[in-house]
C-alpha cells in the first residue's frame, strides 16, 4: 500500500511537471527531479522497465510510418500498412529481452527491421510491404542461415526464439 | 554552393564495363543501419539495381556531393566489385550479381548492381526473398565504413 502510494505520488509529481508551463531555474530543478524519481521508480521495476521499452517501440513504429519515399536517398520505399500491421505483430510476441536488444529500422526492400546485434553475432527479423515475414542471423564472416516465417504467431514466435538463442549464445 | 568535382563530369567519356575484384563500390549511409558496429543488411536492397560510385573514377565523398550540402553528416561504406557473387547462393546457384557502368552527365563513376539469371538473360532479375536476404546478409559482413555517418 506504500509502494502504491509513493509511485502514485511519483507518478503525480512528474506529470504535473511536465505539463506546467513553468519556466526558469526552479521548474528545471522540479523536472530534474522528477526525472530522477521516475527512473528510480523504473529501475526497481520489471513491469515498468518491460512497460517503457514497449512504449519506446511503438513509438519507433509510429516514426515509421512517418517517413516517406526515398529515405535513404536511393529511392527506398517507406514501410506501408502491410509491414507495419505485421510489425505490430512481431511486437506483441516479443520479450522485454528482445526489446531491450531490438533496434528498429526501415528496410530499404520496402519494410520494417528487428534487428539485433551482440559482439559479432547478428540477427534480424523483417517485416516487408509485401507482406512477407522472413529473417537471418550469423556469426562473423560466417555463412548466413534464413529465419524463415509464414506469417502464423507460432512462427514469430519460433523465429525469435531462433534470434534468442542465436544473439545470446 | 560547393563547387561538383572536375572528375565527376562525365566530358563525352564512353562507358567502362571493365571491373576488378578489388575495385570499390561507394554508397551513403546513415547510423541507424549501423548496429553495434554491424551493418545492418536491411540497409540495402536488391528489388532493383541499386545505384553505387565507382572507385576507379571516384573519391568515396563524391557519393556525399550535392550542391545543397544535403548528405553533410551522412557517411559512406563500400564493398568491392569481387564481394559481388558470380553466382548465387553458393549450395544452389541461380543467379548472378555484378556491376554495371552507368555513367551519367554529372556523375561519371555512378554505377548499379545488378542482379540476372542463371544462365543469363541480359535484364535485370529480381531475385526471390530467400535470395535476396540471404545475399544482403553476406554483402553487409563485407562493407567497409569509408567515411563514418553522423546522422
Amino acid at each position: 500500500m506504500i509502494i502504491a502510494d509513493a509511485t502514485t505520488d511519483r507518478k503525480t509529481r512528474f506529470q504535473s511537471v511536465i505539463e506546467s508551463n513553468a519556466v526558469g531555474t526552479v521548474s528545471q530543478e522540479l523536472k530534474t527531479e522528477a526525472a530522477k524519481d521516475l527512473e528510480n521508480a523504473v529501475s526497481g521495476s520489471v513491469f515498468w522497465a518491460a512497460t517503457l521499452l514497449l512504449a519506446k517501440a511503438q513509438s519507433r513504429l509510429s516514426e515509421l510510418a512517418r517517413i516517406g519515399s526515398n529515405w535513404d536517398t536511393y529511392g527506398a520505399p517507406a514501410p506501408n500498412e502491410v509491414a507495419l500491421e505485421s510489425a505490430v505483430r512481431i511486437l506483441e510476441h516479443m520479450n522485454p529481452f528482445d526489446l531491450m536488444l531490438a533496434s528498429i529500422v526501415p528496410s530499404a526492400e520496402g519494410g520494417v527491421g528487428f534487428c539485433f546485434s551482440s559482439g559479432d553475432r547478428y540477427a534480424d527479423i523483417e517485416s516487408s510491404n509485401d507482406g512477407d515475414i522472413i529473417g537471418v542471423r550469423y556469426v562473423g564472416m560466417q555463412t548466413p542461415v534464413l529465419i524463415e516465417t509464414d506469417g502464423t504467431d507460432e512462427s514469430i514466435d519460433a523465429a525469435l526464439e531462433q534470434v534468442r538463442n542465436h544473439v545470446r549464445a | 554552393m560547393p563547387e561538383r568535382p572536375d572528375r565527376m563530369k562525365r566530358n563525352g567519356r564512353p562507358e567502362d564495363q571493365d571491373f576488378q575484384a578489388t575495385e570499390k563500390l561507394f554508397r551513403r549511409y546513415t547510423r541507424e543501419h549501423y548496429i553495434n558496429g554491424q551493418f545492418s543488411n536491411t540497409g540495402f536492397a536488391f528489388t532493383s539495381p541499386q545505384s553505387v560510385n565507382r572507385q576507379k573514377y571516384s573519391e568515396p565523398a563524391d557519393v556525399l556531393f550535392s550542391e545543397t550540402d544535403e548528405f553533410a553528416k551522412w557517411g559512406v561504406l563500400s564493398f568491392k566489385s569481387g564481394d559481388l557473387a558470380e553466382s548465387f547462393p553458393p549450395d544452389n546457384p541461380q543467379c548472378s550479381f555484378f556491376a554495371k557502368h552507368i555513367p551519367m552527365e554529372d556523375n561519371y563513376a555512378h554505377s548499379e548492381v545488378w542482379c540476372d539469371a542463371l544462365p543469363a538473360t541480359a535484364e535485370y532479375v529480381r531475385p526471390n526473398k530467400q535470395i535476396r536476404k540471404l545475399f544482403r546478409a553476406a554483402l553487409s559482413q563485407r562493407i567497409i565504413v569509408e567515411i563514418a555517418a553522423t546522422v
